[in-house]
């Protein structure tokens, strides 16, 4: 499976656990529009460090990079290589 | 139009008529029309200067971000609250300079350098990659506002030189998580050069020191794209402002009922005549506390009056917001639906949250505790709603400073030091909770135990998080206990 299809997937069951089950586009501001909150965002790091390795503890941190399936998988990309 | 059951608003930002409408002059015209009558209503003093910003932006949306810009630079020097100008004039005639230079240039030059300040500061970071400094600006200019704090309140200067220092204080204090909100932005794409990005402090249509709605790539992200965007964005404008207004009736019969306060000429034949809060305090500390029912209709009606004034408050500068072409989330969404202590923070005063969660949750939990999953969580919590809320209100309520010097400052802070470990414990065991079961969905939860537990959790504790009235803790454990002692 794609990382971008690993994101999608993560992102898809978060959202389920809230009852929202309205779907999702890959460019969908899902932060922004309100869907997933500052805590959901603290999940999808957590899963990004355990499942690609990821430490974002020596970078600046910004929220807008979580906010849709593309932008998380543009970050991936772009830490792991 | 869609149908989801009875709105007191109609969702008039889902009829396809009126998005087609608003995209055209005649249109637009009327939405603006309808916003002035709102903000009319609501007793707006500025509602004139606020709908001619709005209107020149409806009509060239390309030029949105001059135009914020302009209004804000325009609302900073015509509105006397902004920059706490009261408390600057003060320092100025008090202490400082007043025989050597003029108001207007102290002011200015106060102004001048604080904006230097601000800039100095910004592309310094942008530009010390590698280093502690780019990595933690915002630790390190909180650490720099707070050694400057302590050099002001007991440096040996003159009464001019401080005069000068504590004003730059007050001015960089007030801007001082608009800075911060830059400093994050600083390498969002597209950026937003940094002269821009001062528009956005603290933007024509209101706010405190909490940015409202965050930051320059927050708004960049919020903006409305096309026409179609833009009428949405103003018709829910429109919605939250009638919605404000209705909120803001049921406040004054509230007010009417419990206090007796005439509302539109009208007087209630009865009342509760129930005191304020303050008062309740103050006769507490006289040791001649009322009795316990009154103590527990004033705790409970100062709570109610809280969650409705903040809504009003928060509704109507979202709603010009809006209207402005930014689709920006509401600050109050209804706090009453909160099954949990973490979602009412999170329902209740929006941008206050967020700010503290990006400044502070965020960096806690990214660095501390990785390899204990439930300490990182409650430890990242208690940083923002303990560590981060305190810290806000302790640079915000900078008079206090001020007047007794940074130690007695923290003296006095007491109460709201206690608050925030109490706020930051709750809340940090709460997202444990939450974390390590599912909820119950049964409806006794749902509609009675959830609730009454939360809303009683912060109906008792919001006493503790109110404005400076200069008592102890003490008295405010006194007012409680006098709420389960029962006396004749």
């Amino acid at each position: 499976m794609s990382t971008q299809a690993e994101i999608r997937n993560f992102l898809a069951e978060i959202l389920n656990d809230k009852g929202d089950s309205s779907g999702f586009t890959d460019q969908q501001l899902l932060v922004t529009e309100g869907r997933l909150s500052s805590l959901d965002v603290m999940t999808i790091v957590v899963f990004l460090e355990e499942k690609y390795g990821i430490d974002f503890s020596d970078r600046p941190f910004d929220q807008n990079e979580f906010d849709s399936v593309e932008s998380i998988t543009a970050l991936v990309d772009t830490l792991i290589n | 139009m869609s149908h989801t059951g009875f709105r007191i608003i109609p969702a008039i930002d889902q009829s396809p008529v009126l998005v087609q409408l608003a995209q055209h002059a005649g249109g637009k015209m009327l939405l603006l029309a309808v916003f002035a009558f709102g903000l009319y209503l609501h007793g707006s003093r500025w509602w004139q200067e606020l709908v001619l910003i709005l209107a020149l932006m409806s009509i060239w949306p390309q030029f949105r971000r001059p135009l914020l810009t302009a209004g804000t630079l325009y609302w900073l020097l015509s509105q006397h609250t902004r920059l706490k100008w009261d408390v600057l004039g003060h320092v100025f005639e008090v202490q400082g300079p007043g025989t050597t230079t003029s108001w207007p240039v102290y002011g200015l030059s106060l102004v001048v350098t604080t904006i230097l300040f601000c800039a100095m500061y910004y592309y310094l970071v942008k530009r010390s990659h590698g280093t502690w400094l780019y990595r933690r600006p915002v630790a390190a200019l909180l650490t720099g506002y707070l050694i400057l704090l302590t050099i002001a309140s007991y440096a040996p200067f003159t009464a001019t030189q401080q005069a000068y220092l504590w004003g730059f204080l007050i001015i960089l204090g007030h801007y001082i998580w608009f800075l911060a909100y830059s400093l994050q932005d600083r390498n969002a794409a597209p950026g937003t050069k940094f002269i821009y990005q001062l528009g956005h402090y603290q933007p024509f249509w209101g706010g405190t020191n909490t940015p409202f709605p965050k930051g320059a790539a927050y708004l960049r992200k919020i903006e409305a794209k096309n026409a179609e965007e833009l009428a949405i964005s103003q018709l829910k404008g429109i919605k939250l402002l009638y919605w404000a207004f209705i909120l803001s009736l049921v406040l004054g019969i509230f007010k009417m009922v419990v206090y007796g306060k005439p509302f539109y000429n009208l007087a209630s034949p009865v009342h509760l005549a129930l005191p304020s809060l303050n008062d309740a305090l103050a006769h507490t500390r006289s040791g001649e506390p009322y009795h316990w029912y009154i103590n527990w209709g004033v705790l409970l009606v100062n709570f109610i009056k809280s969650m409705l004034v903040l809504s009003i408050w928060g509704h109507i500068i979202i709603a010009t917001c809006r209207m402005a072409g930014f689709k920006a989330l509401r600050n109050t969404r209804s706090p009453l639906r909160s099954r949990t202590i973490a979602e009412f923070w999170n329902r209740y005063y929006y941008y206050f949250k967020e700010l503290l969660v990006e400044f502070f949750f965020y960096p806690t939990y990214l660095r501390y505790f990785k390899t204990r999953p439930r300490l990182r969580m409650f430890m990242a919590t208690m940083a923002a709603a303990g560590l981060g809320n305190m810290l806000y209100h302790f640079f915000r309520d900078i008079h206090i400073i001020m007047e007794l010097g940074i130690w007695g400052a923290l003296k006095a802070f007491q109460v709201y030091v206690f608050y925030g470990l109490l706020l930051g414990t709750a809340i940090g065991l709460s997202q444990l909770r939450n974390q390590s079961r599912k909820q119950s969905t049964h409806w006794s939860r749902t509609y009675i135990t959830a609730p009454v537990t939360v809303l009683g959790f912060y109906c008792i504790t919001h006493i503790f998080g109110l404005p400076y009235p200069g008592y102890g803790l003490d008295v405010y454990f006194q007012f409680l206990m006098n709420m389960i002692i029962i006396r004749d």
